[in-house]
C-alpha cells in the first residue's frame, strides 16, 4: 500500500515518531513523501494564506493523485500547545480541493486528530491511523508491497546531545517554524546560503523543546497557552540564544503573512532592543515571490554586521 | 431612410486611464464607430472629445439612447443625460455575451483594473476584481515597457518570440522592476524578459483576482491587455484553455454600454451630449454642512452657470431641479 | 483613574455607561481616522492585521488625551485576539507611555481570571467604596444600553434597505444611539430607545423589494464600521438588508460559557459547517461557513465575508466559502480588509455585487 505523507509535515514534532509507529504496525506500507507530478493549483484556496500552507495543500493534492491513500493527520496540539488553525483545517481544505484533480470530496484521506505529548499518545494514534488506513485500502492490500519500509527522506531527529555540547559562538542561529527551516523551497535557500558562505548554522529545532518551553515559561507565565507551539519554540529559542549560549548572530525566518509570527516579531524585536549584549538579530520574510538576489544581499550584509560585532 | 441610418445607440466608458466610445446602429446594432483616447486625468475634456468625434460624422448621428460606464460614469451621465448608468461588470458581460452567447467566464484585464466574471445563461452570477494591487493589471506592463524603452504594443510580438520566459518577481510591481533591470543587466534577451513579464502578470491575475473562481470555458478575453498575444499564450499555458479574444477587446465597456442603451424600454431621456460642443464646462466641489455626513458635493457649470449636482448622499442638491443658493447650503447646522 | 477602551461598533456606549454609572472618569477614543491608521502602521509590520493597528492607534490617541487605564477585550486561543494585549502593551511601553491595563476575559478560564486578578489589584486601590457599590447598577445600565443599541442597529439595517430615503434612517439611528448614550436612568433609556424604534418604523418605504444578505467573518471586522468600510450602511443604501450574528452581547454570552442556549447554538453551527469542515478550526471560521450554509437554506440572496488580511481562521473560511458559493450558486462577496484604501472602488464592487443578486432573483438583467 502506497501511503502519501507530505514531506513538509515530516519536520513537525512527533511526526517521524508517528510514521515509525505506523510502519511497525503495518510493515507493508510504502511511504511516498513527494509526488512525481507537478502540484496542481488548488481551486479553493484563499490567495493570501501563507506560502507553507499553499505548498502543503499542493503537495497533498499531488500525492492524492499518485498514492493509494493520503495520511494527513489533523495536528491540533503538540506537547500541550496548540497548533496554528491552518493545521487544524488542513485535511478539510485538501478534501475540498480534491475536485481540482477530479476526485470527489469524500475521497481517500485518512485524517486522525493529532494531539500528542508523549509516546503513549503516539502508540494510540498510530493504531487509530492504521485502522483508518486498513479501512481505506481494504485488508487484502496490506500485503501488496512486501519490500518493507522504503522510507524516503527523513529529517534528522533533534540532535539534543550534540547541540548542547557544540560551540556555537561562531554560528548563526536560525529561528523559525520547523517546516520552514527544513524546506529549501520555503526558506528561500537561506540555510544553504549560509553553508555556502562557510558559516555554521544552528537551528532552533536542534534544541530540545522542553528547554525552550521552560525558558519561555519563566519569562512570562501568561505566555503559556496563548502562543502556538512553534511561536513558543521561537520565543524560547530567542531567549536561549540571548541568555544561555550566544551565537554570532540570530536570523528569524518568518513566512509573509504568518499571523502569529507577525505578532511574535514585535515581541522579540522589542526584547532584543532591551538586551545591550545580545548578538545581532535580523528578520527575513520568506515567500514565493522573494528573489534569490535579494536574499543573497541581505545575508551578505548581515554577515558583515556579525563580523563587525564580534570585533567589538 | 437616411434618418434611420444615422440613428445610434451610444456607449461611453470613462476610465481613469482611457475613455472609450462606441456607436451602434439603432437599426441592427452593428458597430458604426468606436474611439479610444487617453483620459490624461481630464474626464470632462475626454467626453467633449467624444462629442466632437460624433459631431464630425456625416450625417451627424441622432443618439436614440446612451449609457455610461467606468469610474467617471456619473459625470458622463450628467453631461449627456444618459438613460442608464451601470458599472463595468454589467457592461463587460453584455459585450462578451454578444460576441459569444455561450460564454461562461470573462477575463478582463484593463489598464488599472482586472476582473473575472462568471456568466451563466447570459447573466453575470459572480465576479471578482483586483482590489488593492496593480500587479495583475495592464499598468504592470505599461510601467515595465517604459523602463525597457519599448512600446507596449511591441510587447506582443516580443513575447511570442521567446520560449524561455525569465522568472520575474510577482508580489509587487516595484520589485518586479528591480528584478527585470537586473536581468537586463546580466544580458538576458529582451524577448525572454518580456515573456517573463507576461508570465508574471498572468500568474498574479490567477492568484489574486481569480481566487476561488474557477475558470470554465468558453472564455472571452477583454480589456486592453487582450491585444498582447504573449499574454494569451500564457493563459493557455497556465490554465489549459484557449481564450477567445473579443474583437472589441479595447472598447468592451463602451460596447456593452451601447448595448445596454439599446435594451432600455419606455420613454427615453433626451440626449444632451451635443450641447457640450462650443460651451465652456467646469466642475468644482464643495463640502455640504447640512449634516455630519459632510458630503463632497460635485457641481457642474456650463458657461458659468451651475446646471447639475451629484455625489450628495441625501439628494439635497441632485434631487432638485434648481440648486439652493450657495451661501445657505454651506452653513453648519 | 481615567479609563479608555477600543472602538468596536457601539461597544463604546456600553463601556462609557459602565464608567459613568460607576463614577469613573473616562476618555472616549476619537473616531478612527487616517492618523489612527498611521500610528498603527508605523509601530508594527506588514503582516500585522488591520484591527490590531487600529486598536493600537485608538489607544495611543486616548493616552495622548489623558487616559491612564486601558480596558481591552481578550480572547481564548487559538484566536490571535488573545495576543493583542501582549503585543499592544509592548508597543505602547516601547513608545514610552505609562498606563495600566485591564483585560475583559474573552473566555472565563483560570488563566484569564488569574490575569484579571493581578491587573485589578492595582486598580482597586484607586476606587472608592462608592465606585464599587455602584458596579452592579453600572453593569446593568451598560448591558441594557448595549441591548438597545443592538436592537436599534438591527432595526435600522432593515429600515435602511426598505426606505425611500435611506439617509433618513441613518440620521434617526445616529440620533437614537446618541440619545441612548446620553440617558442616565433606566426609564430615560427605555424612552429614548422606544422613540428611536418608533421613528425607524415610521420611515417612508420604497416599492423596490429588498435583498437580504448575511455578513460573516472576523469579529472585529464585522462589528466596526471604520474597519469594514461601513459596508452595512453602503449595502443598506443599495437596498440590501444586512444581517449579522456578531454583536457584542453574543460574544460576551459565548465567552462566559454560562448561557446554555448560546453554547448549544454554537454546537449547532459546527454541525452546519460539516461536511466542509469536520473540526473546529478556531475563532469564527466554522461559524462563518455555517452561517453561509444556513443562509443558503433560508433563501438569502448572498453572503458577505469580511476579514482582515492575514487572519488565519478566516482565510480558511474564505477557501471554504468559495466552494460553498460554487456548490449552491449563491454569490459570495469576500472583502479582505488591509491597510490599502479602496476608495471609490468599493462602490463599484458593491454595486456590481448587488446587481448580480438582483438579477439572480429576477432571472434577467434590468
Amino acid at each position: 500500500m502506497r501511503v502519501g505523507l507530505p514531506s513538509e509535515l515530516l519536520s513537525v514534532a512527533w511526526m517521524p515518531e508517528l510514521k515509525e509507529a505506523i510502519s511497525r504496525i503495518m510493515p507493508g506500507i510504502v511511504w511516498v513523501h513527494a509526488a512525481q507530478g507537478k502540484a496542481p493549483r488548488p481551486l479553493f484556496l484563499e490567495g493570501d494564506v501563507c506560502y507553507p500552507l499553499k505548498t502543503m495543500v499542493g503537495s497533498c493534492l499531488a500525492l492524492l493523485a499518485e498514492a493509494d491513500t493520503l495520511l494527513l493527520p489533523r495536528i491540533v496540539g503538540l506537547d500541550g500547545f496548540l497548533m496554528c488553525p491552518n493545521f487544524r483545517g488542513l485535511p478539510d481544505i485538501v478534501a475540498l480541493n480534491a475536485r481540482t484533480i477530479g476526485l470527489p470530496a469524500a475521497t481517500a484521506i485518512v485524517s486522525v486528530v493529532m494531539e500528542v505529548a508523549d509516546d503513549r499518545h503516539i502508540k494510540i494514534l498510530a493504531e487509530t491511523a492504521a485502522q483508518g488506513l486498513r479501512e481505506q485500502c481494504g485488508p487484502g492490500n496490506t500485503t501488496v508491497c512486501s519490500d518493507g519500509n522504503t522510507c524516503t527522506a527523513t529529517p534528522p531527529a533533534a540532535d539534543a546531545g550534540m547541540a548542547r555540547d557544540r560551540d556555537i559562538s561562531r554560528s548563526i542561529a536560525l529561528i523559525g517554524h520547523p517546516y520552514l527551516l527544513a524546506d529549501g523551497r520555503l526558506n528561500n535557500g537561506i540555510p544553504d546560503l549560509l553553508r555556502a558562505s562557510g558559516v555554521d548554522g544552528i537551528l532552533c529545532t536542534d534544541l530540545p523543546f522542553a528547554v525552550l518551553d521552560l525558558l519561555a515559561r519563566e519569562y512570562d507565565y501568561y505566555a503559556k497557552k496563548l502562543y502556538f507551539r512553534s511561536a513558543r519554540e521561537a520565543l524560547g529559542a530567542f531567549l536561549y540564544f540571548t541568555r544561555v549560549r550566544q551565537p554570532a548572530g540570530i536570523i528569524h525566518l518568518v513566512p509573509f503573512n504568518c499571523g502569529v509570527d507577525a505578532l511574535l516579531r514585535i515581541e522579540i524585536e522589542s526584547l532584543h532592543k532591551k538586551m545591550p549584549h545580545a548578538p545581532p538579530y535580523m528578520v527575513i520574510v520568506c515567500d514565493e515571490h522573494t528573489q534569490h538576489d535579494h536574499v543573497v544581499t541581505r545575508i551578505e550584509a548581515f554577515l558583515d554586521i556579525v563580523n563587525e560585532h564580534r570585533k567589538i | 431612410m437616411s434618418t434611420e441610418k444615422s440613428e445610434i445607440y451610444l456607449g461611453i466608458d470613462v476610465g481613469s486611464v482611457s475613455t472609450k466610445m462606441v456607436a451602434l446602429s439603432a437599426a441592427n446594432l452593428d458597430m458604426v464607430d468606436s474611439l479610444y483616447i487617453r483620459t490624461h486625468g481630464d474626464s470632462l475634456g475626454s467626453i467633449q472629445t467624444v462629442m466632437h468625434r460624433l459631431a464630425e460624422m456625416e450625417p451627424r448621428p441622432k443618439v436614440k439612447a446612451s449609457a455610461t460606464t467606468g469610474s467617471g460614469r456619473t459625470l458622463a451621465a450628467r453631461l449627456i443625460n444618459a438613460v442608464m448608468v451601470k458599472n463595468e461588470i454589467t457592461t463587460h458581460t453584455l459585450a462578451a455575451v454578444k460576441i459569444q452567447p455561450d460564454v461562461r467566464t470573462i477575463v478582463e484585464i484593463g489598464g488599472q483594473d482586472s476582473k473575472i466574471i462568471i456568466v451563466r445563461d447570459g447573466r453575470p452570477v459572480d465576479f471578482a476584481m483586483n482590489t488593492v494591487c496593480a500587479a495583475g493589471t495592464g499598468s504592470f506592463l505599461d510601467q515595465q515597457a517604459s523602463r525597457l524603452g519599448i512600446q507596449v504594443e511591441d510587447m506582443s510580438e516580443l513575447a511570442l518570440a521567446s520560449d524561455n520566459p525569465a522568472p520575474i518577481s510577482g508580489r509587487c510591481t516595484v520589485f518586479a522592476e528591480t528584478d527585470m533591470i537586473h536581468k537586463q543587466q546580466i544580458g538576458i534577451p529582451m524577448s525572454d524578459i518580456v515573456s517573463g513579464l507576461c508570465r508574471s502578470l498572468v500568474r498574479n491575475y490567477l492568484a489574486s483576482v481569480c481566487r476561488g473562481k474557477p475558470i470554465i470555458p468558453p472564455v472571452v478575453f477583454q480589456g486592453g491587455v487582450a491585444a498582447n498575444k504573449g499574454i494569451v499564450r500564457e493563459f493557455k499555458q497556465q490554465t489549459g484553455f484557449d481564450f477567445t479574444v473579443s474583437p472589441y477587446y479595447g472598447v468592451a465597456g463602451a460596447y456593452g454600454a451601447a448595448l445596454l442603451a439599446s435594451m432600455v424600454q419606455g420613454e427615453q431621456r433626451e440626449f444632451t451630449g451635443y450641447e457640450m460642443l462650443g460651451r465652456d464646462h467646469r466642475i468644482d466641489s464643495f463640502a455640504c454642512g447640512g449634516c455630519e455626513e459632510a458630503c463632497t458635493v460635485l457641481r457642474l457649470y456650463r458657461n458659468g452657470e451651475a446646471i447639475s449636482f451629484w455625489n450628495d448622499r441625501c439628494g439635497k442638491y441632485s434631487g432638485q431641479l434648481s440648486p439652493p443658493p450657495a451661501n445657505k447650503t454651506q452653513q453648519r447646522t | 483613574m481615567k479609563v479608555t477602551f477600543p472602538h468596536l461598533g457601539s461597544m463604546y456606549i456600553f463601556c462609557k455607561a459602565m464608567a459613568e454609572a460607576a463614577g469613573i472618569d473616562y476618555v472616549l477614543p476619537s473616531p478612527t481616522s487616517n492618523r489612527t491608521r498611521e500610528i498603527g502602521e508605523y509601530s508594527t509590520n506588514e503582516s500585522v492585521c488591520l484591527p490590531l493597528k487600529i486598536i493600537l492607534g485608538n489607544f495611543v490617541e486616548a493616552l495622548e488625551a489623558g487616559a491612564d487605564t486601558i480596558v481591552m477585550i481578550g480572547s481564548g486561543p487559538p484566536c490571535r485576539l488573545g495576543l493583542y494585549d501582549r503585543t499592544i502593551k509592548i508597543i505602547l511601553k516601547d513608545m514610552g507611555y505609562d498606563f495600566r491595563w485591564l483585560t475583559i476575559p474573552g473566555m472565563f478560564n483560570w488563566q484569564a481570571l488569574l490575569q484579571n486578578r493581578e491587573e485589578t489589584k492595582a486598580l482597586r486601590s484607586e476606587l472608592t467604596g462608592a465606585n464599587i457599590a455602584r458596579f452592579p447598577f453600572a453593569m446593568l445600565m451598560g448591558w441594557k444600553k448595549m441591548m438597545w443599541c443592538e436592537h436599534l442597529e438591527k432595526t435600522a439595517a432593515v429600515a435602511r434597505a426598505t426606505a425611500a430615503r435611506p439617509a433618513e434612517v441613518d440620521a434617526i439611528l445616529a440620533q437614537g444611539l446618541h440619545a441612548v448614550d446620553e440617558a442616565h436612568s433606566l426609564s430615560a433609556l427605555s424612552k429614548a430607545g422606544r422613540q428611536a424604534a418608533e421613528e425607524l418604523a415610521a420611515v417612508r418605504k420604497t416599492e423596490r423589494p429588498a435583498l437580504k444578505v448575511v455578513m460573516v467573518g472576523e469579529v472585529y471586522t464585522v462589528m466596526e464600521p471604520s474597519i469594514n468600510m461601513d459596508i452595512e450602511r453602503r449595502l443598506g443604501h443599495l437596498g440590501v438588508i444586512v444581517e449579522r450574528s456578531s454583536y457584542f452581547s453574543s460574544h460576551i454570552r459565548r465567552g462566559s460559557r454560562l448561557d446554555r442556549a448560546t453554547l448549544r447554538k454554537r454546537q449547532k453551527m459546527l454541525d452546519h459547517a460539516r461536511p466542509y469542515l469536520n473540526f473546529d478550526v478556531g475563532a469564527e471560521c466554522n461559524v462563518s461557513v455555517a452561517e453561509a450554509v444556513v443562509a443558503v437554506q433560508q433563501g438569502y440572496d448572498g453572503v458577505v465575508h469580511v476579514y482582515p488580511f492575514s487572519c488565519m481562521p478566516e482565510s480558511n473560511a474564505a477557501s471554504v466559502l468559495a466552494a460553498v458559493g460554487t456548490d449552491f450558486g449563491i454569490p459570495i462577496l469576500p472583502l479582505v480588509i488591509d491597510r490599502q484604501e479602496m476608495g471609490l472602488r468599493i462602490d463599484t464592487l458593491l454595486e456590481a455585487y448587488v446587481d448580480i443578486m438582483r438579477w439572480r432573483r429576477q432571472g434577467h438583467i434590468l
